[in-house]
C-alpha cells in the first residue's frame, strides 16, 4: 500500500512539474530576404539561405520555387520565380502604400511589412559645377550644399556616382573610386567638400528616401570578440530586409582649374 | 616525487608490520564438528579455546549451526559460519578482549549501552531543564547542530552553532538522552540524580577511528545527511576524504554530488542550486559573507576542509535569519581549535600542500591556523601537456578539403594553469562558561594564467587566410579576505545571543591581450592586436545580532538585526582606451527578522513562519520577505515537507555576455534603476520515505525569478564605422552604460534521491529533471534556456568499506548546457550598389554542448604509524575514461571566417594524497 501511495504522489508531482513550453532553440536553416522596392519600379526580390558555419555549405545557396506573395492595400500578387533565388512581379511600387510579403519556408511562415516612402521633394544643389585645383590640397571647406524637404525627420541618404566612361583622378594619392556613399540621417541638407570628389567629370547625385529598417543596415557590425551583434532585420522568422525607397537625382560637374 | 613514493613505501611497510601484530583470531584453529544453536556452538568454542563471546542469547537460540569437521581458524569460522548469511557482524572489544557478535545494523553505541548501568533508584527531580555543550571527545571542539532527543519521546532539540543546547521539560532525572551527529557515534546518556543539569559537557566520539582488521562496525556511515529539514543537506568534512577527488578534498564538490546541485561545472566549484547561479547562494564562513568561493578557474572551492567543522546547505526555503540571496544558503562553521592538546596535520597531494595546527593557549584560549598552497607537480604537467596537444573530440564539420566561400576552419584547444593559496585562522576565547569570543580570518588568492598560442592552417577555399599565428595572454588574479569578531553569550537557559561584526573584501582583476598575424589570400601580412582589462572589487562591512529565545520545548523564537554596507567597483576597458564601464556604488542594507519554530501534534507537525524586513539605501525602499517552512511526519517512515518564501538580492553578479570568448561575470550593486533589485518566489514540496537503511527522498520545486540582470553590448548596434557620416549632429559616442538588461525567468524541477545509509556499502543515486528559462525583453522577448540549464542530471555515488580500505566510485551524467554561437553569415546587395555582409548569432543559448559525463574512482588506506599517528593514503583517478567534456566554445572571426576553439575540461587525472596527524 505504502509504495503505491508513494508512486501516486511521485506521479502527481511529476505531472505538476512537467509540461511543454514554447522555448526557442537554434535553427540554422534561416532564409535571407533581399527586397528593396523602388517606388515607380516593378517588384524584384532575392531569397537565399544564410551560410551556416560548421556546415557543408559552400555558397549563399539561393532558394527558388517558393510561393511568394506581395499584397498591397487592395490585392495580393504572386511573384514569379526566375531561378537563382530571384523573383519578380509586374506590380509597380507606389509611394505611400503599405506592402506585405509572405511565404512559407521550412514549415515556417516568413513575413514582413513596409510602407513605400514618398519621392524626395525639392532636392537641389547650391551649384551644378565647380573647379578643383589639380594639386588637390585636401580642403575641407564646403563647395556645395544639397538640400531637400524633410519636415517629419525621415531617413535620407546620398550616393554619388562618377559617370564618365574613363577615370580622371584629381589626385592619385587619394584614389579614384567611382562611388561615394553617405550614411543615412534624419536631416534635410548635406554639405559636400572637395574631398568628396575623386575624379574630374560628371557625377550623378542620388538622394534616397528610405525607411528606418533600411537605415538600420548601415549600423556598425562589430566582429570583435564579445560584441558580435545581431544584424537588424524586419523579417519575421527570417533574416534580411523587406523595404521600399524612393529617389531623386541631380548632376554636378567637377572641372579642372 | 621520489620522496613521496619513498614515504609511501615506508608507510606501507610499517603498517603491514602493525597488522600482523594485531591478528588474534586467525592464529587460533578449530577442527571439531559444531552442530546446534548458535549460542551452544559459541559457548562450546569459547570453552575449548578460552575465547569470550558476547551476543544476544535470545536471538542466537533461533539460529542453527551445522559446521562439518575440518580445520580452520576461529576468524574464518566466525566470519563465514556465524556472521555471513545470518546478517551478523563481529568485532573485538579493545577493553575486555571479548568477541562481540552483533546484528548487522545494530548501532555499536547501542550495543555498548546494553552494558551500561541504568540507574534504577528513586527519582528526585521531574520536569526540569537540562543545558550544556556537546563537544568532540578528542579535541573538545564544540559541535554545532547535534540532535539531542529524550529517548522514547519526541521531545528534542539541537545544539546551536556554538554547541550549546537546552532541553526543556526533561520528565525525570533518570531519563536517557540520545546525542547524534553525522560523522560521530551516537551517544546515549543515562541521567542520574547527581548528573549536572547545567553546563554539562557531552563528548562524542568521531566515527573515523581506525578499525582493527577484524572490527567491522555497523555504525552510521553517512557522509551527508538530508531529510532533516526541507531542502537541507548537512555535512561534516570528517568522512569526505574517502570520496574521489580532483586533488583536493572539497566541500562544494561533495555537495555537487547531491541532486539539485549541478555537478557538470568543473570550472565552478560554486553552487548551481536548482537553476540558481553561484552568486545567488549566500556563503557564510563563520558569519563572514564570502564572495569568492573558488580557486583555479573554479576547479576547487576556496575552503580548506581541514579548518571546517560543519556545513549546512539549504537548497531553498531557508530561514528568515538569512537574506540577500535568491537561491540558497551555505553556512560554514570553522573549527575553534583543540582545547586539550597541541595537534597538527600535514597533507600532501599532487595539487597542493596543506598544513593545519591547533592548540590550546592556557585554559581559556584556543588557536587554529590552516593553510594550503597549490604546486605544479610533474604529473600535473604531464597531464596538462596531454590536454593541450590533443584536438577536440567535437571538431567542426568543415575541413580544409571542403570548398566553401569562407575558407576552411578547424577547432583548436586550450587549457588552464595557475596557482592558489588560502589561509584560515581563528582564536577563540572563553572568558566564562557562558561566553565565547572568537576572531576569525580568511584569506585566499589566485594568480592565473590561461595563455595559449593556436596555429591554424587555413584551407584553400576562396577568400581564406592561411597560417594564423596568435599569442593570447590572459592573466587573472582574484582573492577574498574576510575578518570577523563574534561574541556569543548564553544569557539564560532560554536566551542565546550572537553578535558579529565582519569585513569581507573581494577583488577580481583580468587582463587579456591577443597579438598575432596572418597572411590573407593575397599573401599580405595582417596584424591582430586586441585586448581588455577588467577590475572588480567588492567590500562588505556587516554587523549583526541573532537572538534565540526558547519559549517552550515546542516553540523556539528567533529574531535579529543585520546591517551591511557594501562598496562595489567595476571597470572594464577595451583596447587600452575605450572605457566600457566604470562603476562605483555604495549602499547599505538594514534588515530585521522574526521567526518562530513551533511543533504540534507530539512533534509530528512542525511549522516555522518568519518575516524578514529590509531597508535598502540606494532605493530608499522597504522590502518584505515572508517565509514559511513546514514538515509533517505521517509515521516513522513517511514525511511530507514544504516551504514557500520570497527572497530579494541586492548585490549580484552580472553576466557579461561574450559569445566568442565565453561569458564573464562581475559583482555589482543594484541601484534600483539600471540594475533593479532581483527577487524570487519559491515553492518546494517533498516527500521522504526513510527506513533504518534506506532513504528515498523527492522534492519538487518552482522558483520564479524577477529582475535578473545581464550585461551585453550585442543588442544595441551603433551607427558608425561605415561610410562617412552625413551630419555632425549624429552622435558617435557609445553609451555602454545602457547595456544592462533585466529580465525574468523561472526554474522548476524534481530532485530524487535514493540513499543507502548504513553498512559497509553505502551511497546514493541522485537524479534531477529540471528546466531553467529566462526571458529578456531586450533580447527579443522570447523564452530561452538559461546558461545554467541542465535537463537531466544523474549521479551515482558508491562507497565501500573493506577492512582498512575505503573504495569509492562516482559517475556523473548531465545533459549538455546551452550556449550561443555565431551561426552564419549572409550578404545583401543594396540599391546603391554596396554589398554588406552580416554575421548572425544563433538564438540566445539556442545550441547545446555535448552531454557531460565522467567516472571518478578512489581507494583510501587508513593506518597508523607506530600506533600513534593516524595516516591516510588516498589514490584517486578523476575522469577515469578520459572523457573530453567541453567547458565552453570560443569563436574568432578573422577575414569572414569563424575559428572555433573548444575549451575542454580536464581529461584523466590521477592523484595521490597523503595525510598524517600528529
Amino acid at each position: 500500500m505504502r509504495p503505491f501511495i508513494f508512486l501516486i504522489l511521485s506521479l502527481l508531482l511529476l505531472s505538476i512539474s512537467c509540461n511543454n513550453d514554447n522555448i526557442l532553440t537554434a535553427d540554422t536553416n534561416q532564409v535571407v530576404v533581399q527586397a528593396f522596392l523602388n517606388v515607380g519600379d516593378s517588384v524584384a526580390i532575392k531569397v537565399t539561405r544564410q551560410f551556416v558555419f560548421d556546415s557543408a555549405d559552400s555558397t549563399y545557396e539561393p532558394i527558388s520555387g517558393l510561393d511568394i506573395f506581395i499584397s498591397d492595400d487592395k490585392a495580393s500578387y504572386k511573384l514569379t520565380s526566375k531561378g537563382e533565388g530571384k523573383y519578380s512581379s509586374s506590380l509597380i511600387t507606389k509611394e505611400g502604400k503599405t506592402y506585405t510579403l509572405s511565404f512559407v519556408y521550412n514549415n515556417k511562415r516568413i513575413s514582413a511589412t513596409c510602407k513605400a516612402p514618398t519621392k524626395p521633394e525639392n532636392f537641389n544643389s547650391t551649384t551644378n559645377y565647380f573647379y578643383i585645383h589639380k594639386t588637390y590640397i585636401a580642403d575641407s571647406m564646403s563647395i556645395l550644399t544639397l538640400k531637400w524637404n524633410n519636415p517629419d525627420s525621415n531617413y535620407y541618404f546620398v550616393s554619388i556616382y562618377f559617370t564618365d566612361p574613363s577615370l580622371n583622378p584629381i589626385d592619385s594619392y587619394f584614389g579614384s573610386s567611382r562611388t561615394k556613399n553617405f550614411e543615412p540621417s534624419q536631416t534635410d541638407s548635406l554639405r559636400l567638400t572637395e574631398r568628396t570628389f575623386r575624379n574630374y567629370g560628371w557625377h550623378r547625385i542620388v538622394l534616397f528616401h528610405i525607411n528606418k529598417e533600411y537605415s538600420e543596415l548601415f549600423k556598425r557590425y562589430s566582429s570583435n570578440s564579445e560584441s558580435l551583434t545581431n544584424p537588424p532585420t524586419n523579417i519575421m522568422n527570417g533574416l534580411g530586409i523587406f523595404t521600399a525607397f524612393a529617389t531623386d537625382t541631380l548632376w554636378v560637374r567637377v572641372m579642372s582649374k | 616525487m621520489k620522496q613521496i613514493i619513498r614515504l609511501i613505501i615506508i608507510a606501507l611497510l610499517v603498517t603491514s608490520a602493525q597488522l600482523s601484530a594485531q591478528i588474534k583470531l586467525d592464529s587460533i584453529h578449530i577442527s571439531g564438528w559444531y552442530i546446534g544453536t548458535m549460542d551452544q556452538v559459541l559457548d562450546k568454542i569459547g570453552k575449548e579455546k578460552g575465547i569470550v563471546f558476547k551476543f544476544n542469547r535470545e536471538a542466537a537460540k533461533a539460529i542453527n549451526i551445522d559446521s562439518p569437521p575440518f580445520e580452520r581458524s576461529v576468524e574464518s569460522f566466525v566470519k563465514y559460519v556465524i556472521c555471513n548469511g545470518n546478517k551478523l557482524k563481529y568485532y573485538i572489544n579493545k577493553d575486555d578482549g571479548a568477541v562481540y557478535i552483533i546484528s548487522q545494523w545494530e548501532k555499536l553505541a547501542e550495543n555498548n549501552v546494553k552494558k551500561a548501568e541504568v540507574y534504577k533508584n528513586i527519582i528526585s527531580k521531574t520536569d526540569f531543564n537540562l543545558s550544556g555543550t556537546v563537544v568532540d571527545g578528542d579535541s573538545h571542539e564544540s559541535l554545532p547542530f547535534v540532535n539531542v532527543v529524550i529517548k522514547g519521546t519526541s521531545n528534542g532539540t539541537s545544539t546551536n552553532v556554538d554547541g550549546y543546547f537546552t532541553l526543556l521539560k526533561v520528565p525525570t532525572d533518570t531519563s536517557s538522552i540520545t546525542f547524534s551527529y553525522i560523522g560521530y557515534k551516537p551517544k546515549i546518556v543515562h541521567l542520574t540524580p547527581n548528573f549536572p543539569i547545567r553546563k554539562t559537557v557531552i563528548e562524542l566520539e568521531p566515527n573515523t577511528e581506525l578499525l582493527s582488521e577484524v572490527v567491522v562496525m555497523a555504525d552510521k556511515q553517512d557522509l551527508l545527511q538530508t531529510n532533516e529539514k526541507v531542502g537541507m543537506i548537512k555535512m561534516t568534512p570528517l568522512k569526505m576524504n574517502t570520496l574521489p577527488s580532483l586533488g583536493e578534498k572539497d566541500i562544494f564538490r561533495t555537495f555537487q554530488l547531491m541532486p539539485g546541485i549541478s555537478a557538470a561545472n568543473e570550472n565552478s566549484s560554486g553552487l548551481y542550486v536548482r537553476g540558481g547561479t553561484p552568486d545567488q547562494s549566500l556563503v557564510l564562513y563563520d558569519g563572514i559573507p564570502i564572495y569568492n568561493v573558488q580557486h583555479l578557474f573554479g576547479f576547487f572551492s576556496a575552503f580548506n576542509s581541514n579548518a571546517i567543522k560543519d556545513i549546512q546547505l539549504y537548497k531553498g526555503g531557508f530561514d528568515a535569519k538569512y537574506g540577500g540571496r535568491l537561491s540558497s544558503v551555505v553556512e560554514i562553521t570553522g573549527k575553534d581549535g583543540n582545547q586539550k592538546n597541541f595537534s597538527t596535520t600535514a597533507e600532501l597531494s599532487l595539487m597542493s600542500a596543506n598544513a593545519f595546527i591547533e592548540t590550546p593557549i592556557g585554559k581559556k584560549i584556543t588557536f587554529l591556523v590552516a593553510g594550503r598552497r597549490s604546486w605544479q607537480s610533474p604529473l600535473y604537467n604531464l597531464i596538462y601537456k596531454q590536454a593541450t596537444s590533443q584536438s577536440s573530440a567535437t571538431s567542426g564539420a568543415n575541413n580544409s578539403s571542403m570548398p566553401n566561400p569562407l575558407g576552411g576552419r578547424s577547432p583548436n584547444t586550450t587549457s588552464a594553469t595557475s596557482y592558489f593559496y588560502d589561509l584560515n585562522s581563528k582564536i577563540t576565547y572563553r572568558p566564562t562558561q557562558k561566553d565565547i569570543i572568537s576572531f576569525s580570518l580568511y584569506n585566499g588568492k589566485d594568480d592565473l594564467s590561461n595563455d595559449f598560442s593556436p596555429n591554424i592552417g587555413g584551407g584553400p577555399g576562396g577568400g581564406g587566410f592561411s597560417q594564423l599565428n596568435t599569442s593570447n595572454t590572459d592573466l587573472t588574479s582574484w582573492g577574498n579576505t574576510g575578518i570577523s569578531m563574534k561574541w556569543s553569550r548564553n544569557w539564560t537557559n532560554r536566551l542565546y545571543a550572537n553578535t558579529l561584526i565582519s569585513y569581507s573584501d573581494y577583488y577580481n582583476d583580468r587582463t587579456r591581450t591577443n597579438k598575432g598575424h596572418y597572411y590573407n589570400s593575397s599573401s599580405t601580412l595582417v596584424s591582430i592586436n586586441s585586448g581588455s582589462q577588467e577590475n572588480n572589487r567588492l567590500e562588505d562591512y556587516s554587523a549583526k545580532i541573532d537572538l534565540e529565545y526558547k519559549l517552550t520545548n515546542n516553540n523556539l523564537f528567533c529574531f535579529g538585526l543585520d546591517h551591511t554596507f557594501n562598496n562595489v567597483k567595476y571597470s572594464y576597458i577595451q583596447n587600452d582606451t575605450t572605457t566600457i564601464l566604470n562603476k562605483d556604488n555604495k549602499g547599505t542594507l538594514s534588515a530585521l527578522y522574526l521567526q518562530d519554530k513551533i511543533t504540534f501534534m507530539k512533534s509530528k507537525l512542525e511549522v516555522s513562519p518568519g518575516l524578514r524586513a529590509n531597508y535598502y539605501s540606494l532605493t530608499n525602499q522597504r522590502y518584505y520577505e515572508p517565509r514559511l517552512t513546514t514538515s509533517y511526519n505521517i509515521n516513522k517512515q513517511f514525511k511530507l515537507k514544504g516551504s514557500a518564501g520570497k527572497y530579494y538580492q541586492f548585490a549580484k553578479k552580472v553576466t557579461r555576455e561574450d559569445i566568442m570568448q565565453g561569458n564573464r561575470e562581475f559583482w555589482m550593486l543594484s541601484d534600483g534603476s539600471q540594475m533593479p533589485i532581483s527577487s524570487s518566489v519559491q515553492y518546494v514540496a517533498g516527500v521522504a520515505y526513510e527506513t533504518k537503511n534506506y532513504l528515498f527522498d523527492m522534492e519538487a520545486y518552482y522558483k520564479r525569478l524577477d529582475n535578473i540582470s545581464e550585461y551585453s553590448i550585442r543588442f544595441d548596434q551603433q551607427v558608425g564605422g561605415g561610410p562617412e557620416m552625413m551630419s555632425s549632429n549624429v552622435t558617435t559616442t557609445t553609451n555602454y552604460e545602457n547595456r544592462f538588461y533585466s529580465g525574468k525567468g523561472y526554474s522548476r524541477g524534481i530532485d530524487f534521491l535514493l540513499q543507502k545509509k548504513y553498512g559497509n556499502y553505502t551511497g546514493w543515486i541522485g537524479y534531477t529533471i529540471s528546466e531553467t528559462i529566462n526571458n529578456f525583453d531586450a533580447f527579443g522577448g522570447y523564452d530561452y534556456y538559461a546558461s545554467n540549464d541542465v535537463t537531466n542530471e544523474f549521479k551515482v555515488v558508491n562507497s565501500f568499506k573493506w577492512h582498512n580500505w575505503d573504495f569509492s566510485a562516482n559517475w556523473i551524467f548531465a545533459s549538455g548546457k546551452p550556449y550561443t554561437s555565431p551561426e552564419g553569415i549572409y550578404q545583401l546587395t543594396l540599391p546603391d550598389g554596396t554589398v554588406k555582409q552580416y554575421f548572425n548569432a544563433s538564438i540566445k543559448n539556442g545550441n547545446r554542448l555535448p552531454d557531460y559525463h565522467r567516472l571518478d574512482i578512489a581507494a583510501t588506506y587508513n593506518f597508523k604509524i607506530s600506533e600513534l599517528y593516524p595516516c591516510t593514503l588516498n589514490f584517486s583517478v578523476f575522469n577515469l575514461y578520459n572523457r573530453k567534456n567541453v567547458w565552453y566554445r570560443e569563436f574568432e572571426i578573422v577575414e569572414s571566417e569563424v575559428v572555433r576553439t573548444d575549451v575542454n575540461y580536464l581529461g584523466i587525472l590521477p592523484n595521490l594524497n597523503f595525510s598524517i596527524k600528529f
